[in-house]
C-alpha cells in the first residue's frame, strides 16, 4: 500500500505523445482480485466523523430535543442507531464487489427517480415548506439522497463505457445532460436546490474528467446559466435566499436568519472555541443546528481549531478516495471512486460553505456529522463502495508490476 | 499504469484534468479556512457581542431627574411619567412594519422619512440599542402600540420621565431648560465614565446646565434572557439561563431648594405688565440669596423639552426683544445715575485723592447750571439744579456734581471703587453664560485703538455718571447695593440653597458667600443711604413720586443712554421713522433700592429697557414689588 500511494501520474511518463490507442474495455479486462486490504485510513476517518458527528448532535440538539421531545437525547438516539446501521452498512457494501453497480446501475437509478417522482406527486411529506421525504413507518426517506448517488453511479457506468465516444455530441455529451437534468428537475420541483446543484455539478465534473469536450461544456454552461437565473429569479424563496447571502442582516430576522445566526456561532468561537456543549446560538437561535448547521455549532464550540479539524478529515477522505481512484485498474471503479469521493466533498463544502456565510443556503447535510439517517446510510454506502474499491485496486504483485 | 484514465494515448488530457480537480478542491478548501480564519480570529469579537446579544438583551432603566423646588417648597421643575416608543433597528423589518409604526404614531411624511432613514443607517452595535422614534406618546398611541405590539418585532414602548416646568414663562432664564443629548455629548461624557443614550434629555441652560451631575442621577441597567425575537422570556427550561439581573440600579437624581420665591416672581411679572422688555433682580441684602431673577420677554421651556420647530425657534431667535437672553446677567447695560453712589462713596472715603476745596465737604455746594463745559466740550446735566451738595446731588441726580468730583478724582479712582463692589467681574452666579460687564481706567483706553490709544479726562466725567463705557450687569447692581445697604458686605448672589438626595437628607446645603468686606466709613455710609431715602422721600426725589408711606425705601433712579451720541439722536429724531424704531431709541429706566432702609432687608434692581426716565417708568415697579413683597411674602 505504501507503494501504491507513492505512485503519481508523473511516473507514467510521456505518454501523451503515444498514438491513442483504445485499449480493450473494461469488461474484456482480466478482473482485478479482492485480495487487497480495504483503505483502513479511510475507513478510520469516515469513522471518526461519525463518532464527532454523534456528539455534535448531542451538543447542538439536547435543548431543542427536550423542548421538542422532552428527551434531551431524543435526536441522539435515533442518530446513534442510524450510526450503528450505517456502519453496518459500510462495512457490507465494503464487501459487495462494485461490479455489481454496473449491472445494478439501471435498477438504482430508477429507484431514485421513482423516489423522486413519487415525492413530487405528492406522496412526499413536507417539512418546513419543502417536500422531500417519504414517510416510511417511523423514518423519513430523503430519496434526493438517494437520487444523486443514483446519478453518480449511472454517470460513471455510462462514461466508462462510452470511453472515446465521451468525446462526442449526441452519444458522449446529450444523454448524460438529459437524465442528469431530469434528475435535477424533479430536484427543482420539491423544492430541493441544493440537491439538483450539486447533480449539476457532479454530472459537469464526471463528463469533464471523463474527457468531453471543453466546448460543450462551456457551451452547456451558457444554456444551464440563463435557466439557473430563471429558476432563482422565478421563485421568490430562492431569490430571497441568494439575496440574504449577499446581505444577510439586511433582513436578518426573516431571510437572513439561519445566515446570520450561524455566521455569529462562527464568530463566537475564535480560536479555541467556547467548549463542547458551552455554544449559546443552539439555544434556539439556530432552529434545527443539528441538521444543516452543524458545522456552525462546530464552530461556535470548537472555534477555529475543531473547523480546522473538521475539514482536515474531510480533506483527508478526499485524498484518500482520489487516491483509490486514480489506482484503480478498472476503469468504472476509477469512475465511481471520484464520482462517490467528489459527491461527499462537493456536500461537506458546500455545507461548511454556506454555515459560514461564504454560500447561499441550501439545506445539505454534512456528510457523516449532520442528523438525518437517509444522508448518514447512503454516504456509509458510498463509503462502503470506496472500500471495496480501494480492496480491488489493493497493490496485488501483478499490479505493482504493470505499473512500473 | 493509471488504468483509470485509459490507454496511454490520452492520459496527458486526462492527467490535466484530474489535476484541475485537485486544484480546484484545494482552493475550494483553502477559501473555507480563509474564511473560518476572517469569521473566527479577524472578526471574532463582534460576533462574541452579537451572540451575548442573542440570549442578553441589556434594558435600559431611565432614571428620575431631580426636581428644583422654590423657596417655599413650591416645584418650579419636575417629571411627570410620559411614554416613549423605541425600535430596535435590528430587530425591526423595516419593509414590512414601517408604514404601520408611521400610521400608528401618526408621523408626518417628513419626519417619518427622516426617521426611517436614520434607523436604517444605524450600523453595528447600535442597531440593538433601542432608538426613540415618538416621544410623549399620547393615549391614541399608546392603545394601538400597546394593542398590536406582539406584531411589531423590535418595537417597545418605555416609561420616560419628561420634564415639566409649572411656571412655564417665569424663571424660565434661571431655571433653563433640557434637550435631547447630541452623539458629541454622549461620546464625550461617556470617556468621563457617564452614561447617556440616544433620546436622554440634558441641561441645555440655567440650572438645569449647571446643575446637570447632581439631577441627572444614574441610568440603570437590567440584563433579560430574552428569546430569539427580542422578548423577554417568562420562564426557560434551562435554569441558570434565565431571570433579570441588574448590572446597574437605577438612582434617581437630586432635587435643588432654591432661595428663589416662585411667589415673589410672579409680583415681579405682574410688576412688569404694560412693559415689553425689561428685568429685575431681587436678592436678600444679609446674604446674596437671590429671591427673584426675572428676564422679560420670556419663553416657555416646556417648549424646549420635545425640540422645538425650527419655524418656532425662529421665531424666538428674531424676536427683537430677545426672549432667550437672561437679561440679568447674560446682558450688560449702562448703569447710568445708579452708578452715582459708588462715584460719590469713591470720593467720601478718600476726600485726600481731592484738590483743596469745597468739595471735600460732602455739605459743599456746587452750582448746576444744566451743563459742564471741559476742553470745549459741553456734558449736559438733566436740568438746572442750582447749587447742591453732595446729598442734594443724589437726591435730584445732577450730574454736574458728579462731573466736578469725577475731574478731581480721576477714572482710576472710580474703577478702582467700582471693582472693589463687584462691577467689572463675574458674580460668580452658578448660571451660564454670565458677562464680567466693564469698568474702564485710563489703561483701559489707552490700549483700545477706537479712542486712539489716549485718555481724555472726559472718560472720568461719563465714567461718573454710568455712561462712556461702564457697563454692569443688574445681578452686579443688586450685588453692590446690597453690600451699599448692608454696610460693606459684598455677597456672591447664589440660587442653590440646598441639594437633597432623593430621599430628602441634606447633600449640600449653602450659606451666605462673602465675596469681600469693603472698608467703609460707617458715617459716610450713613450718609449714602440718607441721600438715597431722599430719592424717594424727598420732595425733589426723582422717584419722589412713588413715595409710599410705611415703605422705607432706600433707592437710585437712573435714566441710560441707548444711543451713543445725543447729537446723533436728535438728528435722527428729525426725520420721520416708525414708532417702533422711536421706541428703540428711548433711554433705559432704572431704579435700585432696598428696603427697610435702616435695617434692609431686600435689594430690589429694575430695567425696564428703552422705558424712558427712570423715576417714572422704573421706579414705579421696583416699589410695586418692595410693596407686595413686605405685604406678602415677608409681613412685617
Amino acid at each position: 500500500m505504501a507503494v501504491e500511494a507513492r505512485r503519481s501520474f508523473a511516473d507514467v511518463g510521456p505518454g501523451g505523445l503515444a498514438p491513442a490507442i483504445p485499449r480493450p474495455a473494461a469488461e474484456t479486462a482480466p478482473p482485478a482480485a479482492a485480495t487487497g486490504d480495504f483503505d483502513r485510513v479511510l475507513a478510520a476517518t469516515v469513522l471518526c466523523l461519525v463518532a464527532f458527528g454523534l456528539v455534535m448532535i448531542y451538543s447542538a440538539s439536547h435543548v431543542q430535543a427536550l423542548r421538542q421531545f422532552g428527551s434531551s437525547t431524543y435526536f441522539l438516539s435515533r442518530q446513534v442507531l442510524f450510526a450503528g446501521l450505517g456502519v453496518a452498512t459500510m462495512i457490507g457494501m465494503s464487501y459487495v464487489p462494485f461490479r455489481l453497480y454496473r449491472a445494478l446501475t439501471y435498477p438504482i437509478l430508477a429507484a431514485g427517480l421513482l423516489g423522486l417522482i413519487a415525492v413530487v406527486g405528492g406522496a412526499g411529506t413536507t417539512i418546513r415548506g419543502a417536500t422531500r421525504w417519504i414517510a416510511f413507518g417511523p423514518v423519513n426517506l430523503e430519496p434526493s439522497e438517494l437520487a444523486k448517488i443514483a446519478v453518480v453511479i449511472w454517470l460513471c457506468y455510462s462514461v466508462a463505457k462510452k470511453r472515446d465516444l465521451v468525446r462526442s455530441f449526441s452519444v458522449g455529451f446529450v444523454p448524460h445532460m438529459l437524465l442528469a437534468g431530469l434528475t435535477a428537475f424533479l430536484c427543482l420541483l420539491q423544492p430541493d436546490f441544493g440537491s439538483a446543484m450539486i447533480i449539476a455539478f457532479m454530472t459537469f465534473a464526471i463528463l469533464f474528467v471523463a474527457g468531453a469536450r471543453i466546448s460543450y461544456l462551456i457551451g452547456s454552461l451558457f444554456v444551464a446559466v440563463p435557466v439557473v437565473y430563471q429558476v432563482i429569479a422565478g421563485s421568490a424563496y430562492r431569490s430571497a435566499r441568494i439575496l440574504s447571502f449577499l446581505d444577510p442582516w439586511k433582513d436578518r430576522l426573516k431571510t437572513g436568519y439561519q445566515l446570520v445566526e450561524s455566521q455569529i456561532g462562527f464568530g463566537a468561537g475564535g480560536v479555541l472555541g467556547q467548549g463542547i456543549g458551552e455554544g449559546r446560538q443552539k439555544l434556539l437561535f439556530l432552529p434545527d443546528a443539528h441538521n444543516d448547521f452543524i458545522s456552525s455549532i462546530v464552530g461556535e464550540e470548537l472555534g477555529l481549531v475543531g473547523v480546522l479539524l473538521l475539514l482536515g478529515a474531510f480533506g483527508l477522505l478526499l485524498a484518500r478516495g482520489y487516491a483509490i481512484a486514480r489506482r484503480c485498474r478498472d476503469t468504472f471503479g476509477g469512475f465511481l471512486a471520484f464520482g462517490l469521493t467528489t459527491l461527499i466533498g462537493l456536500q461537506a463544502i458546500v455545507n461548511v460553505g454556506v454555515a459560514m456565510g461564504a454560500l447561499p443556503t441550501k439545506g445539505l447535510a454534512l456528510p457523516f456529522v449532520s442528523y438525518g439517517g437517509s444522508s448518514l446510510l447512503v454516504h456509509m454506502a458510498s463509503v462502503g463502495i470506496l472500500l471495496n474499491i480501494s480492496r480491488h485496486a489493493g497493490a496485488t504483485p501483478a499490479e505493482a508490476d504493470d505499473g512500473r | 499504469m493509471a488504468p483509470l484514465f485509459g490507454p496511454p494515448g490520452e492520459l496527458s488530457e486526462f492527467r490535466g484534468r484530474f489535476r484541475w480537480i485537485a486544484l480546484f478542491v484545494i482552493l475550494v478548501f483553502a477559501g473555507l479556512l480563509a474564511r473560518a480564519a476572517q469569521l473566527q480570529i479577524f472578526e471574532g469579537y463582534e460576533y462574541v457581542e452579537r451572540s451575548r446579544h442573542n440570549i442578553e438583551r441589556t434594558r435600559e432603566i431611565p432614571t428620575a431627574r431631580g426636581v428644583i423646588r422654590d423657596a417655599e417648597g413650591q416645584l418650579l421643575a419636575y417629571n411627570t411619567p410620559a411614554y416613549t416608543a423605541y425600535i430596535t433597528p435590528e430587530f425591526f423589518d423595516i419593509a414590512e412594519d414601517w408604514p404601520t409604526v408611521v400610521r400608528y404614531l401618526n408621523l408626518g411624511p417628513e419626519r417619518a422619512n427622516k426617521l426611517r432613514e436614520r434607523l436604517t443607517r444605524l450600523q453595528g452595535l447600535k442597531r440593538y440599542q433601542p432608538y426613540p422614534v415618538a416621544e410623549n406618546l399620547d393615549d391614541r398611541q399608546l392603545a394601538l402600540l400597546t394593542a398590536h405590539h406582539a406584531e411589531l418585532d423590535g418595537l417597545s414602548v418605555e416609561e420616560t420621565p419628561m420634564r415639566v416646568y409649572p411656571l412655564r414663562q417665569l424663571a424660565a432664564h434661571v431655571l433653563g431648560y433640557l434637550n435631547e443629548v447630541s452623539e458629541a455629548e454622549i461620546e464625550r461624557h461617556r470617556a468621563e465614565g457617564y452614561r447617556y443614550l440616544p433620546g436622554d434629555r440634558i441641561g441645555r441652560t440655567g440650572l438645569e446646565a449647571v446643575w446637570e451631575r447632581e439631577l441627572r442621577g444614574t441610568r440603570g441597567r437590567v440584563t433579560v434572557i430574552v428569546n430569539a425575537k427580542g422578548v423577554e422570556k417568562g420562564k426557560d427550561p434551562f435554569g441558570a439561563a434565565t431571570g433579570r439581573r441588574y448590572e446597574i440600579e437605577p438612582v434617581p437624581g437630586n432635587d435643588l431648594i432654591l432661595s428663589l420665591n416662585a411667589r415673589l416672581e410672579a409680583i415681579v411679572d405682574q410688576a412688569f405688565r404694560g412693559h415689553p422688555a425689561g428685568a429685575a433682580v431681587v436678592l436678600d441684602a444679609r446674604t446674596g440669596f437671590v429671591l427673584a431673577m426675572y428676564s422679560k420677554p420670556s419663553y416657555d421651556p416646556n417648549a424646549f423639552i420635545q425640540g422645538l420647530s425650527r419655524a418656532d425657534a425662529q421665531v424666538l431667535e428674531q424676536n427683537p426683544f430677545l426672549p432667550l437672553h437672561d437679561k440679568t446677567a447674560m446682558d450688560h447695560y449702562f448703569p447710568g445715575s445708579l452708578f452715582k453712589p459708588f462715584a460719590a462713596l469713591a470720593a467720601l472715603e478718600q476726600p485726600a485723592m481731592l484738590e483743596p476745596g469745597d468739595l471735600f465737604d460732602p455739605a459743599a455746594r456746587f452750582r448746576c447750571e444744566g451743563a459742564y463745559e471741559l476742553a470745549g466740550q459741553r456734558f449736559r446735566c438733566t436740568k438746572v439744579h442750582g447749587l447742591v451738595d453732595l446729598h442734594e446731588a443724589i437726591v435730584q441726580s445732577c450730574n454736574v456734581y458728579f462731573f466736578q468730583l469725577a475731574r478731581r478724582m480721576g477714572i482710576d479712582r472710580l474703577a478702582q471703587v467700582a471693582r472693589e463692589f463687584g462691577f467689572g467681574e463675574k458674580t460668580g452666579i452658578a448660571l451660564s453664560k454670565e458677562v464680567p460687564g466693564l469698568v474702564p481706567d485710563k489703561d483701559w483706553y489707552r490700549s483700545r485703538p477706537e479712542y486712539g490709544f489716549q485718555y481724555r479726562v472726559g472718560y472720568a466725567l461719563l465714567a461718573a455718571i454710568g455712561q462712556g463705557n461702564t457697563k454692569v450687569t443688574l445681578l452686579q447692581l443688586a450685588a453692590a447695593y446690597a453690600a451699599l445697604a448692608n454696610g460693606g458686605y459684598l455677597y456672591r448672589p447664589q440660587l442653590v440653597k440646598e441639594v437633597l438626595y432623593p430621599d430628602g437628607r441634606v447633600r449640600m446645603s449653602f450659606g451666605p458667600e462673602l465675596v469681600r468686606r469693603i472698608e467703609m466709613d460707617p458715617e459716610n455710609q450713613r450718609k449714602l443711604v440718607d441721600a438715597l431715602r431722599g430719592v424717594v422721600e424727598a420732595p425733589q426725589g426723582t422717584a419722589h413720586d412713588q413715595w409710599t408711606p410705611g415703605l422705607e425705601i432706600a433707592g437710585k433712579t437712573g435714566t441710560a443712554e441707548v444711543a451713543r451720541r445725543r447729537r446723533d439722536r436728535e438728528r435722527r429724531r428729525r426725520d420721520s421713522r416708525s414708532t417702533e424704531e422711536r421706541y428703540r431709541e428711548r433711554d433705559h429706566a432704572w431704579f435700585a433700592g432696598f428696603a427697610p432702609a435702616d435695617d434692609p432687608e431686600i435689594v430690589v434692581v429694575v430695567l425696564v429697557e428703552h422705558g424712558g426716565y427712570g423715576g417714572r417708568y422704573a421706579a414705579p415697579i421696583a416699589v410695586e414689588i418692595f410693596r407686595e413683597y413686605f405685604k406678602r411674602i415677608a409681613p412685617r
